[in-house]
């Protein structure tokens, strides 16, 4: 059990690739560099950011100690920062669409949506 | 004037019932998973994967609230309206 658990993490982190590719393929419909950009962007700025949580949540589980927390806490906050200062670059400087960047943002959750139905069917 | 002051309102009340939620909801996560390996030690493996498909949703509850947040400071679409309004 424990080893298809952890292949299905492995499963969702190729699914998020081809889930991206999928919606930043349907974004080339709309002809617009911007709309394009931001599924990209934001489809990217969510998987980074998974893997980043998925990483160090393993690192601290597999050595637990009060070092391994206090790690865990601050990869936490810079990690968070980080996502911020991509947004905030994104939206603000950048200009990429808006909708498409939400779209984007939703590679992972479109994902887990898409797994949970597939292994309750 | 009030029209970009409101913006900054909502942005910050946004982000802010945003946060509280999310925090909320990742807190009582993290809890329930610390408790379930502190009582199976041998399911932490499968508990590492539920919970971490758990806060990946919930966070990103967090990012769409910013999302929204930077649209309205950044990005707002009424801007060039309000800006058209105020000089006539």
């Amino acid at each position: 059990m424990k080893e298809k658990n952890e292949d299905l993490l492995g499963e969702l982190a190729r699914r998020n690739w081809l889930i991206l590719a999928v919606l930043v393929l349907g974004s080339l419909a709309w002809r617009s560099m911007p709309v394009t950009l931001g599924v990209l962007s934001g489809g990217l700025v969510a998987i980074v950011g998974y893997q980043w949580l998925f990483r160090s949540l393993r690192r601290m589980l597999a050595h637990p100690s009060r070092g391994a927390a206090k790690s865990f806490q601050f990869g936490y906050f810079i990690r968070l920062g980080a996502l911020g200062a991509a947004l905030f670059v994104l939206i603000a400087l950048v200009r990429v669409n808006p909708i498409g960047l939400a779209v984007g943002l939703s590679v992972v959750v479109i994902n887990i949506g898409w797994t949970t139905i597939k292994r309750s069917i | 004037m009030e029209f970009f002051a409101w913006c900054m309102i909502a942005a910050g009340f946004g982000m802010a019932i945003g946060s509280f939620g999310t925090g909320l909801g990742q807190g009582l996560a993290i809890k329930s998973a610390v408790e379930g390996v502190a009582r199976n030690p041998g399911a932490s493996g499968k508990i590492l994967t539920t919970m971490m498909i758990g806060l990946a949703m919930i966070e990103s509850l967090a990012i769409y609230v910013f999302v929204v947040a930077m649209i309205i400071l950044f990005a707002n679409p009424f801007t060039e309206q309000v800006l058209q309004l105020a000089a006539k």
